[in-house]
């Protein structure tokens, strides 16, 4: 009997599960600010609700549909909110997307989207 | 995977609360050698130990495959070593895994029975898991002070739940004991653990997701809430009941067993939710 009420408790359990939403870590502020007009900047500050792993969270640049090649993501100093995107090139003139895949310090993922333009 | 990252938590949380409840309360419910139990307790630890390093390992392996966001990366070592090492999670789970390790071990050497080394090394696998899950969203003191709330709120818990197993094991051999006031005990230190776990759940709630209670009320967060608050309600009322009829307890063994058993089980079950609960996310999204 016991072990039925275990079995069945853990299968119920693991079908909510599979139906639920994750949102835990979101992007709280960015800098370029999302559709924002700057001028080349020399990095990207992604700046999150709560802690993500540097090691695991991924940034995607990419320029009018071309990605652009990231030299460097990682965390500024101890604050694991705040990532630091570094470009591999100076970024030219054209408009940025950038998309994220965070994975936070609880081990929930979230991701989000945004764009700027950097102009002449 | 998902679902199989929440039934690894559950499975690992219960046989951890278990093992941490049941070592607490054998002195505290049993004066003096009680042979035949203990042995029993032995050989149960023994496998609670065993599924909580082999849960526990998987909750690792799922987790890296989760972060990586492939399962490949489940077995691939320098994953791993980037998990372990680079990751909150994985800095507090190569202590854990390790104090679970030693946990085996010492149930597998002469000193099996040495009630100090078996309680201080399940607190401590016990404390490992409070700062995994949501007790790790905040940073700074705000932070450690919700983990500390954590590890109350788990040794409460575990005591409670682990307290329940061993009354279960007793009340099959109801004969060698005084029942009455093996029960006594159980309730005495039991009003300090509901206490107690009803705060710092209370406390876990209003910090987690800003409000005294989450709404709307029957989707998500709140609902899962809900039912494990509605299980610990009727756990409640179960011990309430065997409390008030405690006078005749030695004449309704067969009642009482099986109402210590289902307060277990929906003990279990409360575990259960939880496990899930740590996996949604409490705040209304903004």
């Amino acid at each position: 009997m016991f072990k039925k009420a275990l079995v069945t408790t853990a299968l119920l359990s693991s079908l909510l599960g599979a139906s639920s939403v994750f949102a835990h870590a979101h992007l709280k502020s960015q800098t370029p600010a999302a559709d924002s007009t700057v001028s080349a900047p020399s990095m990207l500050r992604l700046e999150f609700s709560e802690g993500v792993e540097a090691s695991f969270t991924k940034v995607m640049l990419s320029k009018d549909g071309a990605a652009v090649p990231v030299k460097s993501l990682t965390s500024e100093g101890s604050d694991k909110k705040t990532l630091i995107v570094t470009p591999a090139e100076p970024l030219t003139a054209g408009t940025y997307k950038v998309e994220w895949h965070a994975v936070s310090v609880d081990t929930h993922k979230s991701e989000g989207a945004y764009a700027f333009k950097v102009g002449q | 995977m998902i679902s199989a990252m929440v039934l690894c938590r559950f499975v690992h949380f219960t046989v951890v609360l278990m093992l941490f409840g049941a070592w607490v309360f054998r002195p505290l419910l049993l004066k003096g050698s009680a042979e035949h139990l203990d042995r029993r307790l032995t050989t149960a630890s023994r496998w609670l130990a065993a599924v909580a390093l082999v849960s526990g390992v998987a909750w690792l392996l799922l987790s890296t495959a989760s972060m990586a966001g492939a399962w490949e990366a489940a077995v691939d070592p320098s994953t791993l070593h980037l998990v372990l090492g680079n990751t909150f999670f994985g800095q507090v789970w190569r202590w854990h895994l390790l104090l679970n390790a030693l946990l085996v071990a010492l149930l597998m050497s002469p000193w099996r029975a040495h009630t100090p080394l078996q309680i201080g090394l399940a607190s401590l696998l016990l404390a490992t898991l409070a700062p995994v899950g949501h007790g790790g969203m905040l940073d700074g003191l705000n932070g450690q002070l919700l983990i500390l709330n954590q590890v109350v709120h788990l040794s409460c818990v575990g005591a409670w739940l682990g307290g329940l197993l061993l009354l279960v094991m007793i009340l099959r051999q109801p004969a060698a004991q005084p029942i009455k006031a093996i029960l006594l005990r159980f309730s005495g230190v039991g009003y300090a653990l509901v206490a107690g776990l009803l705060i710092t759940g209370l406390i876990n709630v209003r910090v987690l997701t800003g409000v005294i209670w989450p709404t709307p009320l029957f989707t998500g967060f709140a609902l899962i809430l809900l039912i494990k608050v509605v299980l610990i309600a009727v756990m409640l009322g179960l011990a309430l009941f065997n409390r008030l009829r405690i006078d005749d307890c030695e004449q309704r063994l067969a009642t009482l067993k099986t109402s210590v058993i289902l307060e277990w089980l929906l003990g279990i079950g409360a575990v259960a939710t939880v496990s899930l609960l740590g996996t949604l996310p409490p705040m209304i999204s903004s």
